[in-house]
């Protein structure tokens, strides 16, 4: 997964803050849990996509 | 094969001379006469020979591939419909079974539940990810794409579930939105 795939994913362009990655994880990681009806896929996703952006 | 060729042709040839030309012609004219004429039937044979074998091969070269296209049609059929959805939508049917959460293809009522509530979720409107949302079009496309290839009965959704999964989906959106 590339930086801008990661962007796309949790929606933020690249000047997203620390803060801004946490938060669009957050709120995006609570819509798509498994436990609640999400998918293991799109959540393995943006997982990833909030690693890579903070890394 | 050939050499039994050239004996016979040298064989002929010398039987010619002595019995057409005999003592007219002189004993060194004769033999370059023979020579000449020996070499002219060598170099058709030669040509004959090697002209056949290379059209044989030719031949087989042509029906060896032949059959190789032929068997990578037959094996090409089913694999490409595969690749060709696969490439439409960009995802496999195993990805866009993961991406929706379903287990059984077959199971119509499930997708289109998982897909409702995962559209609405990553709607951009409130606040989702475009990106995500593109995933989860496309992984619905692409098992109503498998379920074309299957011709499946038309889903017939029940009142009483839609209505029950729409409730569900409003309380779990409600206090983010």
């Amino acid at each position: 997964m590339t930086r801008d795939e990661a962007l796309q994913i949790l929606g933020l362009t690249g000047d997203a803050t620390r803060e801004e990655i946490v938060e669009a994880h957050r709120i995006l990681m609570q819509r798509n849990h498994p436990d609640r009806g999400g998918s293991t896929w799109l959540a393995a996703r943006i997982n990833r996509a909030k690693d890579i952006l903070l890394s | 094969m050939a050499v039994m060729t050239l004996v016979g042709v040298n064989k002929r040839a010398h039987t010619w001379t002595v019995t057409q030309q005999g003592e007219k012609v002189a004993p060194s004219k004769k033999v370059s006469w023979i020579m000449a004429r020996f070499l002219a039937q060598l170099i058709m044979v030669g040509v004959q020979t090697v002209g056949r074998a290379f059209g044989q091969t030719l031949r087989q070269e042509y029906q060896v591939t032949m059959a190789a296209r032929r068997a990578a049609e037959e094996a090409g059929r089913d694999g490409t419909r595969a690749a060709r959805a696969a490439s439409s939508t960009g995802i496999s049917l195993q990805e866009a079974q993961q991406i929706l959460n379903i287990k059984n293809i077959d199971d119509i009522e499930a997708i289109r539940k998982h897909y409702e509530h995962l559209f609405k979720v990553n709607d951009k409107s409130s606040g989702g990810s475009f990106y995500l949302q593109s995933k989860v079009v496309r992984a619905k496309e692409r098992i109503e794409m498998e379920l074309d290839e299957k011709v499946c009965p038309d889903p017939t959704p029940s009142d009483e579930n839609s209505s029950s999964s729409q409730d569900s989906q409003d309380s779990d959106s409600h206090p983010r939105t």
